[in-house]
């Protein structure tokens, strides 16, 4: 068995399991420690998976197991994201004094994703995305005592489970018509599959992986976790399921024969999800609500380069430069949500330029960055998606998208123009040096993707599945 | 290099102020009129070291970005451009030096709006010296983020109400444009963004729909930043809440990116498609010509009203530019002359719509006040003010001798060549523009003094003298436009006679 | 296994999922609600079966065992939210824990 294929994910779950271990027999005062061993898995899990990166692409464990550019780099981007939210936390779980096992949970959550990302047989996929569903119910619920944090809570475990039983069914019936879970005999099997029951199959599963996008028609818990959940975790899952999820979903359109329509029905959601979301967001005074209206449309324009993802060579490289430009960018403005205390009603950010100029700054960036203006690494993101739906035919799922980028700018303009314009009002309290260590982190980060696009997409040029 | 330092002072001296704690305001403006300058003065230097006789594109400069996409950092001029740039570098250094007409603000943020000025200059002046279509709309873009916050943060009357709608209005038209470059950068092949090469190759020459959508979308984002006339609604409200010296910036060089943007992108790159359309390009001209002036008469807010005749003067320029891409093979003569005459007029435009919305923020300053009613009487107590107000008007109006008359009269002469109708009705507008500006200088300057201007101070000395400056500008290429009319034919004749 | 055809298992677990399924749109109590799934997730798992037996293969078993593992995480999940909502909101109706709207 070629363990060594999968060390990036086992250290993830013997540090979690270490974490609870940890948790259980260690004192309050001491509680934030596993904080710092998070941190260590997620470096060793990094520092393995860029050694993983000269050997892809390929299958392991009999092709359940997919190594390819497109999940490595997910797991980046997802591994990243979690040091973000871990460092964001042990200040925020200050006043919770047991909270050790939350570590943990990020942990479990993240491997879930980054098995969905890898995931090259539906059982691996179903797997991935329910233990990534159950490991976050719990972390969005932690602030167990405070109303909004249970209801959101409970708003995404309602969702998740039933949106997971559908994915859960569409899986069984996939696997009822070819006999066989490996995505390389399901696609070969599924050439004369009968129509019908392909398209229920399809159907549950395009709808379970788009709970975990965020997209139309689940995507109705990200705003409520967005303002309910302990903010880190917002960051977190904000970004990393879709990315997990986004690189499924690519993969599993890829395996269904082309005289499906599924280009049409995803082009489909991905227009309703990103005007959905962004009229949504539009009427927001709630700052991390709106940031998650803003998120689900986001998820919108990542499913315009699913559509095309078989039609143009380079999708999949748009596909990936924008999910890793969102996820800088929605990382940072999370982060400095985080560092201000979660502070969320609009009007409380009046005035923030005078009091915080540098918190305002990385929040501008941000936001600019999440509309798309050149030279952030946003643009560059939404331009390879424009390029590759112009260039493979579907010229109005790119005029949908500008005009949707023009009223986000709306929204964004508009958080941007109370810390700008506005007089400010009584004191700012931010959380403490780890929040803003994370917050410049993710900013610089941010900003050196926007300089380096160039290593970025080459490194991403010659990305492809293992299939 | 020599471009690049115009670019590069500015931005670097918008960074130093932005990371200055303890300037004080004075300072600040010293030190950012200095960058101004500076990048006026690399201009002048490129001017003088361009060969009229020489390629179309100089003083290029090629550095690698991204180009796996064929993207680069090229910048570069023709005589176009850099005609343009260095009105543009010219107008900044007046606008920066020039007081701010804020009212009661800290004055440590004075700091910052310099700042945003002399940013704002860095990506204006790059988006006429881009020889790199994605570089175009980078810097086409970020000038919209530093205009917003310029009328956002130091505005009057509803400044953020006005700076969203401007920003919101015109971002649409670079969507637009984007989309239209990506269309043209996919036309390519290997795709590139690479001006000269789109120039040379004429990818979309003879391809149908395709490039007509392509050339639709280019001039709808353009014509929002004109503004051609449906378009304009956004204009006069920024307009009317910026400060002055932004809205000079306003008007003289952000609105010429729009007509600079017609001779760049769609005239040279799409001559066949532009060809096709001309004429409705330039019956649409002549309605913002007429429609502007006719609306500018109607104002009786001082700003409101400049700010319409702009549209009317943009309105020219479109019609220079749309006589000068129609397809008549036997009149090069005058297309070169009407191209000459857009870009003469954009120069002209520039200095002295600039100097007019300078000279709005010194009655706001004084007074708080743009009703036109509220004035009257003023010639005798500063004759300063009138002295300048009077012959900026002039030359808005096109008198002989000053700058508008020498654009609008190539532009007209090269009409009655191609269109001559369309010349007859464009002539209407020169008289109703004159009207409106005569009918202006009477409100305020003659007539009776309402009393609470008895103690309205006359022009101090920073004012006067880069007004002068300014008004030095359009008197020169009105007497003696040979310097600046060599350097555009070089040009013109290459992209009308280059077909 | 030969004794019961295909078609019968595969209506018995269409007919679970649609009682699951309705349980879940219809009940406003969280207790149903967790059953339903509880009922969704079982359909499925019986569905594996039927399908690995019709194939002849493993793979149907196996899900079946992961499949109920993870209800049964789901589920004790599901429980532990429940016993908060019903600490804190004194119901254990749906509709009277939904305050976030919009």
């Amino acid at each position: 068995m070629p363990v060594g294929d999968l060390l990036p994910e086992l250290i993830l779950l013997v540090g979690a399991v270490i974490i609870v271990l940890f948790a259980a027999f260690s004192s309050h005062d001491r509680q934030a420690w596993a904080a710092g061993l998070a941190l260590v898995a997620l470096a060793l899990a990094t520092g393995f998976s860029v050694m993983q990166w000269s050997r892809a692409p390929m299958l392991s464990f009999s092709g359940v197991w997919a190594l390819d550019g497109p999940a490595i780099a997910a797991k980046w981007l997802m591994l990243f994201s979690g040091a973000v939210t871990v460092s964001l936390s042990p200040q925020w779980m200050r006043s919770d004094r047991r909270h050790g096992e939350y570590y943990a949970l990020i942990l479990f959550a993240l491997l879930g994703m980054i098995m969905m990302a890898s995931a090259n047989d539906s059982m691996q996929l179903v797997v991935g995305v329910l233990l990534s569903s159950t490991a976050s119910y719990p972390l969005v619920a932690y602030h167990r005592g405070w109303a909004p944090a249970l209801e959101a809570g409970m708003k995404y475990f309602l969702i998740g489970a039933l949106t997971n039983a559908l994915l859960v069914i569409g899986v069984v019936v996939l696997f009822g018509l070819v006999g066989d879970t490996d995505y390389a005999r399901t696609a070969e099997a599924l050439v004369d599959a009968d129509p019908f029951a392909l398209t229920i199959a399809t159907a549950c599963i395009v709808l379970g992986l788009s709970f975990k996008l965020a997209a139309f028609p689940a995507h109705a818990w990200m705003p409520d976790v967005a303002q309910g959940a302990p903010a880190p975790v917002v960051a977190l899952l904000s970004v990393a399921p879709k990315i997990g999820a986004a690189v499924a979903l690519a993969r599993f359109v890829l395996l269904l024969p082309v005289d499906q329509a599924w280009p049409a029905i995803v082009a489909l959601i991905a227009a309703v999800t990103m005007t959905l979301g962004n009229l949504a967001a539009l009427r927001q005074s709630d700052v991390r609500r709106l940031l998650g209206w803003s998120s689900v449309s986001q998820s919108g324009y990542a499913l315009m380069a699913v559509v095309v993802i078989g039609a143009h060579p380079q999708a999949l490289r748009a596909l990936l430069a924008f999910l890793a430009a969102y996820a800088l960018a929605n990382l940072a403005a999370f982060a400095v949500i985080t560092h201000l205390r979660g502070r969320t009603a609009l009007d409380d950010y009046r005035g923030l330029a005078r009091a915080q100029p540098i918190v305002t700054a990385v929040l501008i960036v941000a936001l600019l960055s999440l509309v798309g203006i050149p030279p952030l690494v946003g643009f560059f993101g939404k331009f390879l998606l424009f390029e590759v739906t112009i260039a493979a035919g579907y010229g109005w799922l790119a005029v949908v998208a500008a005009i949707n980028t023009l009223v986000s700018l709306f929204y964004y303009l508009r958080v941007i123009a109370v810390t700008m314009f506005k007089a400010p009002e009584g004191e700012v309290h931010v959380l403490g040096i780890w929040s803003w260590l994370a917050m410049l982190a993710s900013v610089v980060v941010l900003l050196v993707a926007s300089l380096g696009v160039e290593w970025g997409l080459g490194l991403m040029a010659s990305l492809r599945f293992a299939l | 290099m020599i471009l690049t330092v115009a670019l590069a002072v500015p931005l670097l001296g918008a960074l130093a102020l932005a990371g200055s704690k303890r300037w004080s305001a004075m300072r600040a403006r010293w030190f950012a009129t200095g960058a101004a300058a500076l990048s006026l003065l690399a201009l002048i230097v490129a001017w003088f070291g361009f060969d009229p006789s020489g390629p179309l594109f100089q003083h290029v400069d090629e550095v690698r970005w991204v180009p796996s996409l064929g993207v680069a950092y090229r910048v570069g001029v023709d005589g176009i451009a850099l005609a343009v740039a260095t009105m543009s570098a010219l107008l900044f250094v007046a606008a920066i030096a020039y007081p701010l007409d804020a009212r009661s603000e800290p004055r440590q943020d004075h700091v910052q709006y310099y700042a945003w000025l002399l940013f704002l200059q860095a990506m204006s002046l790059g988006v006429f010296l881009a020889l790199d279509l994605l570089l175009f709309y980078v810097f086409f873009d970020l000038t919209l983020v530093g205009m917003y916050f310029l009328i956002g943060r130091w505005g009057h009357g509803e400044p953020q109400v006005s700076a969203l709608k401007f920003f919101l209005y015109t971002f649409a038209g670079s969507l637009a444009l984007l989309l239209a470059i990506i269309g043209l950068y996919l036309s390519l092949d290997p795709h590139s963004f690479d001006m000269r090469v789109l120039i040379e190759r004429q990818p979309l020459a003879g391809s149908g729909l395709y490039a007509g959508l392509v050339f639709l979308a280019l001039m709808l984002g353009l014509a929002i930043k004109t503004p051609l006339v449906p378009l304009h609604t956004w204009l006069p409200q920024a307009h009317v809440d910026a400060p002055g010296p932004a809205s000079a910036i306003l008007a003289g060089v952000l609105l010429k990116m729009g007509t600079y943007g017609m001779i760049r992108l769609p005239f040279a790159m799409m001559q066949d498609a532009f060809a096709r359309y001309a004429l409705a390009i330039a019956i649409i001209a002549l309605v913002a010509i007429v429609y502007g002036a006719l609306v500018a008469l109607g104002q009786r807010n001082l700003k409101r009203r400049i700010a319409y005749t702009s549209i009317n003067h943009m309105g020219y320029t479109v019609l220079g530019i749309a006589v000068a891409a129609a397809a008549f093979s036997d009149t090069d003569v005058a297309r070169r002359l009407a191209l000459t005459g857009a870009t003469v007029e954009m120069v002209a435009h520039g200095l002295i719509t600039g100097a007019l919305f300078l000279i709005c923020g010194s009655f706001w300053q004084r007074t708080g006040e743009y009703d036109l009613d509220r004035y009257g009487g003023l010639a005798r107590q500063a004759p300063l003010l009138t002295g300048f107000t009077v012959l900026a008007a002039f030359a808005s109006l096109g008198m002989p001798g000053l700058a508008g008359f020498v654009a609008e009269f190539q532009i007209f002469a090269g009409t009655f060549a191609v269109y001559p109708w369309l010349a007859v009705i464009g002539v209407v507008g020169i008289l109703i523009t004159a009207a409106l500006f005569l009918d202006l200088l009477r409100r305020l300057f003659f007539g009776s003094r309402p009393l609470h201007l008895v103690d309205f101070p006359d022009l101090n000395r920073a004012e006067w003298g880069v007004l002068a400056v300014l008004t030095l500008g359009i008197v020169v290429i009105g007497i003696a436009p040979r310097f600046l009319l060599t350097l555009i034919e070089a040009s013109s004749a290459v992209l009308v006679g280059g077909r | 296994m030969s004794g019961v055809p295909m078609e019968h298992g595969l209506v018995l677990a269409a007919i679970l999922f649609a009682l699951g399924l309705a349980g879940l749109m219809f009940r406003r109590n969280m207790i149903f609600v967790l059953m339903s799934l509880e009922v969704m997730l079982n359909a499925a798992g019986l569905a594996f079966i039927v399908g690995g037996t019709a194939w002849q293969q493993p793979e149907g078993q196996a899900m079946f065992l992961l499949v109920i593992t993870l209800a049964a995480a789901e589920a004790s999940v599901g429980l532990a939210l429940l016993i908060q909502l019903n600490h804190r909101f004194k119901t254990l109706d749906l509709d009277a824990a939904s305050r976030m709207r919009g």
